[in-house]
Protein backbone atom coordinates (compact mmCIF):
# COMPACT_ATOMS: atom_id res chain seq x y z
CA UNK A 1 0.00 0.00 0.00
CA UNK A 2 1.15 3.35 -1.16
CA UNK A 3 2.00 5.96 2.38
CA UNK A 4 1.08 9.27 1.88
CA UNK A 5 3.97 10.91 4.25
CA UNK A 6 3.00 14.64 3.46
CA UNK A 7 -0.71 13.87 4.49
CA UNK A 8 -0.41 11.85 7.59
CA UNK A 9 3.51 11.37 8.37
CA UNK A 10 3.34 7.43 7.87
CA UNK A 11 6.15 5.88 5.85
CA UNK A 12 8.93 7.91 5.05
CA UNK A 13 9.72 10.99 2.47
CA UNK A 14 13.77 12.07 2.94
CA UNK A 15 12.95 15.55 1.06
CA UNK A 16 9.83 16.71 2.75
CA UNK A 17 11.73 15.45 6.40
CA UNK A 18 14.90 17.65 5.58
CA UNK A 19 12.77 20.48 4.82
CA UNK A 20 11.06 19.54 7.94
CA UNK A 21 13.64 19.50 10.03
CA UNK A 22 15.15 23.03 8.48
CA UNK A 23 11.70 24.58 9.01
CA UNK A 24 11.56 23.53 12.92
CA UNK A 25 13.58 26.28 13.85
CA UNK A 26 9.88 28.20 13.16
CA UNK A 27 7.70 26.34 15.02
CA UNK A 28 5.66 27.35 17.53
CA UNK A 29 7.30 27.78 20.99
CA UNK A 30 4.61 26.62 23.55
CA UNK A 31 4.22 30.37 25.74
CA UNK A 32 2.38 30.64 28.81
CA UNK A 33 -1.63 31.49 28.38
CA UNK A 34 -2.52 35.91 27.74
CA UNK A 35 -3.56 36.58 31.19
CA UNK A 36 -7.05 36.96 30.45
CA UNK A 37 -8.31 38.08 34.22
CA UNK A 38 -11.09 40.53 34.82
CA UNK A 39 -9.60 43.53 35.96
CA UNK A 40 -11.29 45.02 39.11
CA UNK A 41 -12.08 48.64 37.40
CA UNK A 42 -14.63 50.55 40.20
CA UNK A 43 -16.56 52.72 37.76
CA UNK A 44 -17.25 56.06 39.56
CA UNK A 45 -20.88 55.61 38.01
CA UNK A 46 -21.06 52.85 40.29
CA UNK A 47 -21.75 55.15 43.41
CA UNK A 48 -24.36 56.96 41.66
CA UNK A 49 -27.25 55.35 42.43
CA UNK A 50 -26.20 54.84 46.48
CA UNK A 51 -25.37 58.68 46.97
CA UNK A 52 -28.50 59.63 45.49
CA UNK A 53 -30.81 56.90 47.14
CA UNK A 54 -28.75 58.55 50.39
CA UNK A 55 -29.44 62.54 49.43
CA UNK A 56 -32.89 62.13 48.70
CA UNK A 57 -33.53 60.10 52.13
CA UNK A 58 -31.47 63.12 53.78
CA UNK A 59 -33.60 65.97 51.97
CA UNK A 60 -36.33 64.16 52.96
CA UNK A 61 -35.70 64.04 56.74
CA UNK A 62 -34.18 67.78 56.63
CA UNK A 63 -37.45 68.62 55.06
CA UNK A 64 -39.66 66.85 57.08
CA UNK A 65 -38.10 68.17 60.84
CA UNK A 66 -38.44 72.13 59.52
CA UNK A 67 -42.03 71.78 58.26
CA UNK A 68 -43.90 73.88 60.53
CA UNK A 69 -45.80 71.77 63.53
CA UNK A 70 -48.78 72.39 65.61
CA UNK A 71 -48.52 73.72 68.83
CA UNK A 72 -50.42 71.00 70.08
CA UNK A 73 -51.70 67.17 68.57
CA UNK A 74 -54.97 66.90 69.23
CA UNK A 75 -56.82 63.38 68.63
CA UNK A 76 -59.69 62.89 66.73
CA UNK A 77 -61.69 62.64 69.50
CA UNK A 78 -60.99 65.67 70.84
CA UNK A 79 -61.64 67.39 67.76
CA UNK A 80 -65.01 65.97 67.59
CA UNK A 81 -66.19 67.69 70.44
CA UNK A 82 -64.49 71.23 69.71
CA UNK A 83 -66.08 71.48 66.45
CA UNK A 84 -69.20 71.64 67.18
CA UNK A 85 -69.30 74.21 70.46
CA UNK A 86 -68.04 77.37 69.82
CA UNK A 87 -65.19 76.52 72.12
CA UNK A 88 -62.27 78.34 70.32
CA UNK A 89 -62.35 81.88 71.08
CA UNK A 90 -60.22 84.96 70.62
CA UNK A 91 -59.02 86.80 73.80
CA UNK A 92 -58.22 90.18 73.29
CA UNK A 93 -56.51 92.42 76.18
CA UNK A 94 -58.69 95.88 77.07
CA UNK A 95 -56.16 98.63 77.81
CA UNK A 96 -57.20 97.70 81.96
CA UNK A 97 -55.61 94.94 80.93
CA UNK A 98 -58.70 92.34 81.82
CA UNK A 99 -59.57 89.68 79.15
CA UNK A 100 -62.24 89.56 76.70
CA UNK A 101 -63.65 87.01 74.80
CA UNK A 102 -64.63 87.25 71.39
CA UNK A 103 -66.97 84.76 69.58
CA UNK A 104 -64.80 82.28 67.03
CA UNK A 105 -67.26 83.53 64.43
CA UNK A 106 -66.05 87.39 64.98
CA UNK A 107 -62.35 86.08 65.00
CA UNK A 108 -60.38 88.01 62.61
CA UNK A 109 -58.98 84.71 60.09
CA UNK A 110 -55.20 86.07 60.81
CA UNK A 111 -55.61 85.02 64.50
CA UNK A 112 -52.83 83.28 66.16
CA UNK A 113 -54.33 80.11 67.99
CA UNK A 114 -53.22 78.85 71.31
CA UNK A 115 -54.68 75.68 72.90
CA UNK A 116 -53.98 74.87 75.89
CA UNK A 117 -53.55 70.91 76.47
CA UNK A 118 -56.39 69.35 76.68
CA UNK A 119 -56.88 65.36 78.39
CA UNK A 120 -57.64 62.90 76.17
CA UNK A 121 -59.72 60.50 77.18
CA UNK A 122 -63.09 61.74 78.07
CA UNK A 123 -65.49 59.56 79.98
CA UNK A 124 -68.91 59.37 77.87
CA UNK A 125 -70.99 59.05 80.97
CA UNK A 126 -69.91 62.25 82.25
CA UNK A 127 -68.26 64.81 80.32
CA UNK A 128 -66.14 67.10 81.86
CA UNK A 129 -66.24 70.87 80.82
CA UNK A 130 -63.36 71.34 78.30
CA UNK A 131 -61.68 74.26 79.27
CA UNK A 132 -62.22 76.99 76.37
CA UNK A 133 -58.72 77.61 74.30
CA UNK A 134 -57.81 81.15 74.64
CA UNK A 135 -56.33 83.67 71.43
CA UNK A 136 -53.68 86.19 73.15
CA UNK A 137 -53.23 89.00 70.25
CA UNK A 138 -50.93 91.28 70.17
CA UNK A 139 -51.07 95.11 69.96
CA UNK A 140 -50.57 95.34 66.06
CA UNK A 141 -52.73 92.55 65.91
CA UNK A 142 -55.24 94.01 67.74
CA UNK A 143 -55.41 97.24 65.91
CA UNK A 144 -55.64 95.40 63.02
CA UNK A 145 -58.95 93.62 63.95
CA UNK A 146 -60.45 96.96 65.15
CA UNK A 147 -59.47 98.33 61.82
CA UNK A 148 -61.43 94.87 60.39
CA UNK A 149 -64.13 95.22 62.03
CA UNK A 150 -64.76 98.75 61.35
CA UNK A 151 -64.18 98.45 57.66
CA UNK A 152 -66.63 95.25 57.91
CA UNK A 153 -69.47 97.61 59.92
CA UNK A 154 -68.72 100.38 57.15
CA UNK A 155 -69.44 98.06 54.67
CA UNK A 156 -72.52 96.42 55.29
CA UNK A 157 -73.92 100.26 55.89
CA UNK A 158 -73.26 100.63 52.54
CA UNK A 159 -74.84 97.51 51.68
CA UNK A 160 -78.15 98.31 53.24
CA UNK A 161 -78.48 102.08 51.73
CA UNK A 162 -77.72 100.35 47.99
CA UNK A 163 -79.79 97.99 49.40
CA UNK A 164 -82.65 99.94 50.74
CA UNK A 165 -82.10 102.38 47.14
CA UNK A 166 -82.54 99.09 44.93
CA UNK A 167 -86.17 98.67 47.06
CA UNK A 168 -86.75 102.73 46.14
CA UNK A 169 -86.43 102.06 42.84
CA UNK A 170 -88.32 99.09 42.47
CA UNK A 171 -91.06 100.81 44.26
CA UNK A 172 -91.15 103.44 42.19
CA UNK A 173 -91.09 101.13 38.65
CA UNK A 174 -94.03 99.37 39.72
CA UNK A 175 -95.97 102.32 40.85
CA UNK A 176 -96.13 103.63 37.48
CA UNK A 177 -96.89 100.72 35.46
CA UNK A 178 -99.76 100.40 37.67
CA UNK A 179 -100.78 104.11 36.12
CA UNK B 1 -6.80 5.14 -13.16
CA UNK B 2 -4.76 7.67 -10.93
CA UNK B 3 -7.37 9.25 -10.67
CA UNK B 4 -9.82 6.87 -9.25
CA UNK B 5 -7.02 6.09 -6.55
CA UNK B 6 -6.97 9.58 -5.93
CA UNK B 7 -11.08 9.63 -5.43
CA UNK B 8 -11.04 6.67 -3.30
CA UNK B 9 -8.01 8.21 -1.36
CA UNK B 10 -10.38 11.06 -0.27
CA UNK B 11 -13.38 9.06 0.38
CA UNK B 12 -11.32 6.93 3.18
CA UNK B 13 -9.60 10.03 4.36
CA UNK B 14 -12.88 11.68 5.00
CA UNK B 15 -14.31 8.67 6.84
CA UNK B 16 -11.60 8.17 8.80
CA UNK B 17 -11.53 11.38 9.85
CA UNK B 18 -14.97 11.67 10.67
CA UNK B 19 -15.30 10.09 14.34
CA UNK B 20 -12.22 12.55 15.33
CA UNK B 21 -13.76 15.42 14.10
CA UNK B 22 -17.23 14.90 15.95
CA UNK B 23 -15.55 14.03 19.65
CA UNK B 24 -13.28 17.58 18.61
CA UNK B 25 -16.46 19.53 17.80
CA UNK B 26 -17.81 18.51 21.19
CA UNK B 27 -14.64 19.39 22.85
CA UNK B 28 -14.82 22.31 21.50
CA UNK B 29 -18.17 23.37 22.17
CA UNK B 30 -17.80 22.25 26.19
CA UNK B 31 -14.36 24.57 25.81
CA UNK B 32 -16.54 27.76 23.88
CA UNK B 33 -19.62 27.58 26.29
CA UNK B 34 -16.69 27.66 29.78
CA UNK B 35 -14.46 30.22 28.33
CA UNK B 36 -17.78 32.26 27.53
CA UNK B 37 -18.56 31.65 31.75
CA UNK B 38 -14.80 33.32 32.11
CA UNK B 39 -13.37 30.01 32.77
CA UNK B 40 -9.43 30.71 32.81
CA UNK B 41 -8.50 27.19 33.08
CA UNK B 42 -10.45 26.22 30.01
CA UNK B 43 -8.97 28.84 28.47
CA UNK B 44 -5.70 27.95 28.47
CA UNK B 45 -6.53 24.82 27.71
CA UNK B 46 -8.05 26.46 24.31
CA UNK B 47 -4.90 28.35 23.85
CA UNK B 48 -2.47 24.70 24.30
CA UNK B 49 -4.71 23.25 21.56
CA UNK B 50 -5.83 25.86 19.19
CA UNK B 51 -1.66 27.85 19.21
CA UNK B 52 -0.35 25.95 16.64
CA UNK B 53 -3.15 26.63 14.29
CA UNK B 54 -3.03 30.37 14.83
CA UNK B 55 0.85 30.81 14.54
CA UNK B 56 0.68 29.10 12.11
CA UNK B 57 -1.74 31.10 10.09
CA UNK B 58 0.33 34.28 10.97
CA UNK B 59 3.36 32.61 9.97
CA UNK B 60 2.32 31.93 6.80
CA UNK B 61 2.25 36.28 6.36
CA UNK B 62 3.99 37.40 9.13
CA UNK B 63 7.92 37.77 10.31
CA UNK B 64 8.83 35.21 12.78
CA UNK B 65 8.73 37.25 15.97
CA UNK B 66 5.63 39.28 14.80
CA UNK B 67 4.10 35.88 14.32
CA UNK B 68 4.18 35.25 18.15
CA UNK B 69 2.98 38.50 19.29
CA UNK B 70 0.07 38.04 16.37
CA UNK B 71 -0.77 34.55 18.43
CA UNK B 72 -1.38 36.15 21.88
CA UNK B 73 -3.16 38.97 20.40
CA UNK B 74 -5.90 37.01 18.31
CA UNK B 75 -6.30 34.49 21.78
CA UNK B 76 -6.98 37.75 23.85
CA UNK B 77 -9.50 39.08 21.42
CA UNK B 78 -10.67 35.64 21.28
CA UNK B 79 -11.73 35.70 24.82
CA UNK B 80 -13.50 38.64 24.40
CA UNK B 81 -15.35 38.08 21.57
CA UNK B 82 -15.87 34.14 21.84
CA UNK B 83 -19.41 34.75 23.42
CA UNK B 84 -20.67 36.52 20.04
CA UNK B 85 -19.65 32.59 18.44
CA UNK B 86 -22.64 31.25 17.19
CA UNK B 87 -21.73 27.69 16.16
CA UNK B 88 -19.27 26.58 19.23
CA UNK B 89 -18.39 23.41 16.59
CA UNK B 90 -16.56 26.23 14.00
CA UNK B 91 -14.70 27.93 16.66
CA UNK B 92 -11.55 26.49 14.35
CA UNK B 93 -12.73 28.22 11.51
CA UNK B 94 -13.36 31.12 13.29
CA UNK B 95 -9.80 31.73 14.69
CA UNK B 96 -8.50 31.37 11.49
CA UNK B 97 -10.54 34.03 9.96
CA UNK B 98 -9.78 36.11 13.39
CA UNK B 99 -6.31 35.46 12.62
CA UNK B 100 -6.38 36.76 9.24
CA UNK B 101 -8.18 39.96 10.12
CA UNK B 102 -5.33 40.26 12.64
CA UNK B 103 -2.83 39.57 10.18
CA UNK B 104 -4.18 41.92 7.53
CA UNK B 105 -4.57 45.16 10.54
CA UNK B 106 -0.81 44.38 11.20
CA UNK B 107 -0.13 45.27 7.43
CA UNK B 108 -2.15 48.19 7.52
CA UNK B 109 -1.11 49.55 10.48
CA UNK B 110 3.00 49.24 10.38
CA UNK B 111 3.36 48.86 6.05
CA UNK B 112 6.19 46.48 6.32
CA UNK B 113 7.63 46.59 2.90
CA UNK B 114 10.49 44.22 3.31
CA UNK B 115 11.61 41.40 5.82
CA UNK B 116 13.02 42.33 8.71
CA UNK B 117 16.39 41.43 9.73
CA UNK B 118 15.60 38.17 12.01
CA UNK B 119 15.06 36.38 8.49
CA UNK B 120 18.10 37.97 6.80
CA UNK B 121 21.64 35.61 7.03
CA UNK B 122 24.30 34.26 5.79
CA UNK B 123 23.90 33.03 2.51
CA UNK B 124 25.68 29.75 3.38
CA UNK B 125 24.13 29.18 6.96
CA UNK B 126 21.22 26.47 7.90
CA UNK B 127 18.77 29.98 9.15
CA UNK B 128 19.56 31.59 5.32
CA UNK B 129 18.14 27.79 3.96
CA UNK B 130 15.25 27.81 6.36
CA UNK B 131 14.27 31.77 5.50
CA UNK B 132 14.58 30.97 2.26
CA UNK B 133 12.26 28.29 2.25
CA UNK B 134 9.45 30.28 4.14
CA UNK B 135 9.82 33.09 2.02
CA UNK B 136 9.07 30.69 -1.22
CA UNK B 137 6.01 29.06 1.14
CA UNK B 138 4.92 32.56 1.83
CA UNK B 139 4.98 33.25 -2.09
CA UNK B 140 2.28 30.41 -2.44
CA UNK B 141 -1.77 31.61 -2.81
CA UNK B 142 -2.41 31.66 0.62
CA UNK B 143 -4.50 28.17 0.36
CA UNK B 144 -1.30 26.53 -0.30
CA UNK B 145 1.04 28.78 1.92
CA UNK B 146 -0.95 28.58 4.70
CA UNK B 147 -1.93 24.72 4.43
CA UNK B 148 2.30 23.97 3.96
CA UNK B 149 2.88 26.04 7.21
CA UNK B 150 0.75 24.11 9.18
CA UNK B 151 2.18 20.97 7.72
CA UNK B 152 5.42 21.53 7.11
CA UNK B 153 6.61 23.85 10.57
CA UNK B 154 3.72 22.88 13.06
CA UNK B 155 3.81 19.44 12.36
CA UNK B 156 0.48 18.93 12.07
CA UNK B 157 -0.99 15.99 10.06
CA UNK B 158 -3.74 16.62 7.02
CA UNK B 159 -6.28 15.01 9.46
CA UNK B 160 -5.76 17.91 11.89
CA UNK B 161 -5.20 20.14 9.62
CA UNK B 162 -8.67 19.43 8.50
CA UNK B 163 -10.44 19.48 11.67
CA UNK B 164 -9.04 22.63 13.07
CA UNK B 165 -9.36 24.54 10.03
CA UNK B 166 -13.23 23.34 9.15
CA UNK B 167 -11.76 22.80 5.54
CA UNK B 168 -12.80 18.86 3.91
CA UNK B 169 -9.97 16.75 3.74
CA UNK B 170 -9.85 16.57 0.38
CA UNK B 171 -9.44 20.61 -0.04
CA UNK B 172 -6.48 19.78 2.46
CA UNK B 173 -5.04 16.84 0.55
CA UNK B 174 -4.78 18.91 -2.85
CA UNK B 175 -3.71 22.00 -1.34
CA UNK B 176 -0.42 20.15 0.59
CA UNK B 177 0.07 18.36 -2.57
CA UNK B 178 -0.46 21.09 -5.24
CA UNK B 179 1.33 23.40 -2.41
CA UNK B 180 4.33 21.01 -2.31
CA UNK B 181 4.76 21.39 -6.06
CA UNK B 182 4.84 24.55 -6.40
CA UNK B 183 7.22 24.69 -3.07
CA UNK B 184 9.75 22.84 -5.26
CA UNK B 185 9.78 24.53 -8.92
CA UNK B 186 10.30 27.49 -6.42
CA UNK B 187 13.06 26.11 -4.91
CA UNK B 188 14.60 24.84 -8.26
CA UNK B 189 13.62 21.18 -7.09
CA UNK B 190 12.88 18.86 -9.21
CA UNK B 191 9.76 17.58 -9.28
CA UNK B 192 8.91 14.17 -8.55
CA UNK B 193 6.44 12.04 -11.09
Amino acid sequence: MKTDYLWDKQGSDSEIERIETILSEYRYVPVPTPNVAPQKVVSPWRWLLPATAFAALLLTVLWIGSAPKSPVAVSKEVLAELVPAPAVAAVSETPAGTAVETPASARPANTRLMLTPIRAKVSSSRKRPIKSPTVALTDEEKYAYEQVVRALFITGTQLRSVHSAIACIEDHTTTDKNR
Amino acid sequence: MPDIEFTLGLARADVDIAPMRASEDSEDATLVSAISLGDEDAFSRFHRKYAPLVHGIALAKLPAGEADDVTQEVFLAAFRGIKSLRDPDAVGPWLVKLTRNHVAGFYRSRKISEELPDEIHDRHSHRHEAAEILLAIRSLPEAYSETLVLRLIEGMTGEEIATRTGLSSGSVRVNLHRGMDLLRKALGVEVKK
